[in-house]
């Protein structure tokens, strides 16, 4: 068999094919804000990833907890941090940042970003570029490691412990009932068992072929 | 309390790598020289071993529960950054969790090796090593259905401007090419072929017994009747208990920071370092440390050139430039197109990615993952900068890297060229090269004739302490072309030979 004759990849297109979930299902709830660093988190967390009809967003996973555990992961950022962010915008917007619209708030955002020397002096914009930095980082890493489905049950030894009756250790924890950012991008997690067989089967002729021809050469 | 001591014929002080193969080995081929017994061999080993038979493509039930490949949390449960940088502390070491790209020791890596310390090493002396390396890890080119849109568009492009693109070697075998590969990742298939898959197995069968979760304290050193000193075992700790195991040669294979950091522990090393704890003194124990020094250059395209949850480490092409006949300050550029699946929370980050709003949630899905790639310049075999381990394993350096610097930049600039041809959308901006450090270090404590400039000998031998070897990448005397696990495995199968040859047969 030469290099032409080996198909590539046309068989992976069954294992990879994006997850469709009952998106529709979801709606974003409204959380009662408890403290104002909720409330300024929970802002924050919605303006760097909205929330929309097709896909969710820091909002729409507010139900599932992700606002309370970007706050607990967000101990360092002071409260005279956050207030000096909040207050930051009114000068230019008018309004301070958690009573502004979405436009209002992503507006303030860009101008962060872009240095407006509207905003203040150098030593402001730096302190107010800390708390995007520190918070964004934790946003997406949250929100993209697949929040609330990032994690497997473990023993108390720390080792994944298998679901019942699963005797092939899938450990995906992504699930078809929950739209989470895993399943917008298309990111699959782990192979699960079906997954590894079909892999096998089509990719077990390929590889007994390339050593055919690693030992004849 | 110290429990009663126990011998053995040989102690491996560190189950990594290199470790593993020099056990395996001298427990085949070695005998007693006198009672021409079978050798009592014992790794001891600071990590967990993750017992199992294995099954390449399959994995080993013990293995894939624990090697999940979920988030961070699982693939780092045991990398240990106490030395300033990742380091794998399990029975395997960083075969177990390297890229999987095994680019073993070439010709010109000993003209380099010769130059630094007139070691004894020539190619053609270590080609039975070579040859059992490539077998009992199965390393192969990369095959052509396994190479994406990305990786070939490289290879047309390099050749387009009158490079030549090799396939890269790799270390695997019935690979599913999940994608979850590369630096600090596991193998849930047993598909990477690491020294726990390929040495551990033979160590076993060999009897060698294996010692986990075993903090070795010192290598014991004392002095003889002439006041020689001579290396008599080791001492650990495990359970909370500290245990001696004494046996008639102690290696050393604890890896590049690991084996001076232990030998700065027993007393032996720089007086620098180790001032009124000095047992023994030899000025080049942590020093003369290269590696490779890189940067890359990333691209986003219109079109996918990778494929969704699909991918291998280093299953891709790479060009080597040179500018010297030896291969000194030789570019290795080495695409990423195929390297890897992509992550959406590294890709999150991404260079071309918005910085927030529904701008960066359309990009993740429909760029981040499938439609950036990008080459990595490597300058190898570096010349005039030199790093030097100190007492918590930090590396510093110290040197010039003006031409290291200058080469770096000529490399970029090389795959600035190919990349424009592979008509992307746009290309990360040319930083300006400031020297940062070294990758895949090398050459801590050195093999060479002269202990002035060495601290083994080319058999392994220390030159100042009888009964004690070092066997991992910390011997051989400079960073060459090849790098990583590829010359730590192959320096088990050069070191068995000669400590046989020199001890046990």
């Amino acid at each position: 068999m030469s290099d032409r004759d080996l198909t590539r990849r046309g068989f992976l297109k069954v294992g990879v094919t994006a997850t469709t979930l009952g998106a529709g299902l979801l709606r974003a709830h409204e959380v009662l804000a408890q403290s104002p660093r909720d409330t300024f988190f929970q802002a924050l967390g919605d303006t760097l990833i909205p929330s929309s009809q097709e896909s969710p967003g820091f909002k729409s996973l507010e139900p599932q907890g992700i606002a309370k555990e970007l706050v607990s992961q967000l101990a360092s950022i002071t409260d005279e941090q956050i207030d000096l962010f909040d207050k930051g915008s009114a000068g230019l917007l008018g309004e301070v940042f958690t009573q502004l619209n979405a436009e209002g708030r992503a507006a303030y955002l860009r101008a962060i970003l872009a240095n407006d020397p509207k905003l203040g002096d150098k030593a402001q914009l730096q302190k107010l570029q800390t708390v995007l930095r520190l918070t964004k980082t934790r946003v997406m890493t949250l929100f993209y490691q697949n929040f609330p489905e990032d994690r497997v049950k473990r023993d108390a030894k720390g080792n994944p412990a298998p679901r019942p009756n699963d005797t092939h250790q899938d450990f995906n924890p992504n699930t078809k009932g929950l739209k989470t950012a895993w399943d917008t991008t298309g990111f699959g997690g782990p192979l699960s068992w079906e997954q590894e067989q079909e892999r096998r089967r089509v990719l077990g002729p390929l590889w007994a072929e390339y050593e055919r021809q690693l030992h004849s050469s | 309390m110290a429990q009663a001591a126990r011998a053995y014929d040989v102690v491996i002080a560190g189950g990594g790598t290199a470790g593993c193969v020099v056990a395996a080995r001298i427990a085949e081929n070695g005998k007693h020289p006198k009672t021409g017994d079978r050798l009592k061999v014992a790794i001891v080993e600071a990590g967990p071993y993750w017992k199992g038979e294995p099954q390449f493509g399959m994995g080993a039930e013990s293995r894939r529960a624990q090697i999940t490949h979920v988030t961070i949390e699982d693939v780092g449960r045991w990398t240990w950054k106490g030395w300033g940088e990742a380091t794998h502390k399990l029975v395997g070491g960083s075969s177990v969790f390297f890229g999987s790209n095994a680019w073993l020791p070439k010709r010109e890596d000993f003209t380099a090796y010769r130059s630094a310390t007139d070691v004894s090493w020539t190619y053609e002396a270590w080609s039975e090593a070579l040859k059992d390396t490539r077998d009992m890890f199965h390393v192969h080119p990369t095959p052509p259905w396994a190479m994406s849109k990305g990786t070939m568009e490289f290879k047309r492009a390099a050749e387009a401007l009158g490079l030549t693109a090799e396939s890269c070697p790799r270390a695997s075998k019935n690979c599913l090419y999940c994608g979850y590969c590369g630096e600090g990742y596991a193998c849930k298939y047993d598909a990477k072929v690491s020294s726990l898959l390929a040495a551990v197995p033979l160590a076993e069968k060999n009897g060698v017994e294996i010692i986990p979760d075993a903090e070795i304290q010192r290598v014991i050193i004392e002095k003889d009747a002439n006041g020689k000193p001579v290396a008599k075992g080791i001492e650990y700790i495990r359970d909370g208990k500290s245990q001696q195991l004494l046996a008639g040669a102690t290696i050393v294979s604890c890896g590049i920071i690991g084996t001076p950091l232990l030998l700065f522990k027993s007393g032996y090393g720089r007086a620098d370092v180790l001032g009124d704890r000095l047992v023994v003194e030899n000025d080049n124990i942590g020093r003369h440390v290269t590696g490779d020094s890189s940067r890359d250059l990333l691209a986003v395209y219109a079109e996918d050139i990778k494929e969704l949850q699909l991918g291998a480490s280093g299953a891709c092409h790479f060009v080597s430039v040179d500018s010297h006949p030896d291969g000194v300050l030789r570019l290795r550029l080495k695409d990423s197109y195929n390297n890897r699946i992509e992550f959406p929370w590294e890709n999150a980050f991404s260079e071309f990615a918005p910085g927030f709003g529904q701008e960066h949630a359309t990009f993740m899905r429909d760029v981040a993952l499938t439609k950036i790639g990008g080459v990595k310049a490597s300058v190898q075999n570096p010349v005039d900068v030199e790093g030097i381990v100190d007492a918590e394993g930090k590396v510093t350096y110290e040197g010039d890297p003006s031409k290291i610097e200058k080469r770096q930049t000529e490399g970029l600039e090389i795959i600035h060229d190919i990349i424009k041809k592979t008509n992307p959308l746009r290309i990360s901006e040319m930083p300006n090269v400031k020297f940062r450090g070294m990758g895949h270090k090398m050459s801590s404590c050195r093999a060479g004739r002269d202990r002035k400039d060495s601290v083994v000998s080319s058999d392994f031998e220390s030159h100042d302490v009888q009964d004690l070897l070092i066997c991992d990448n910390s011997v051989y005397p400079k960073h060459g072309v090849s790098l990583s696990c590829g010359p730590a495995m192959t320096i088990g199968n050069y070191a068995w030979r000669r400590i046989v040859a020199n001890r046990f047969s």
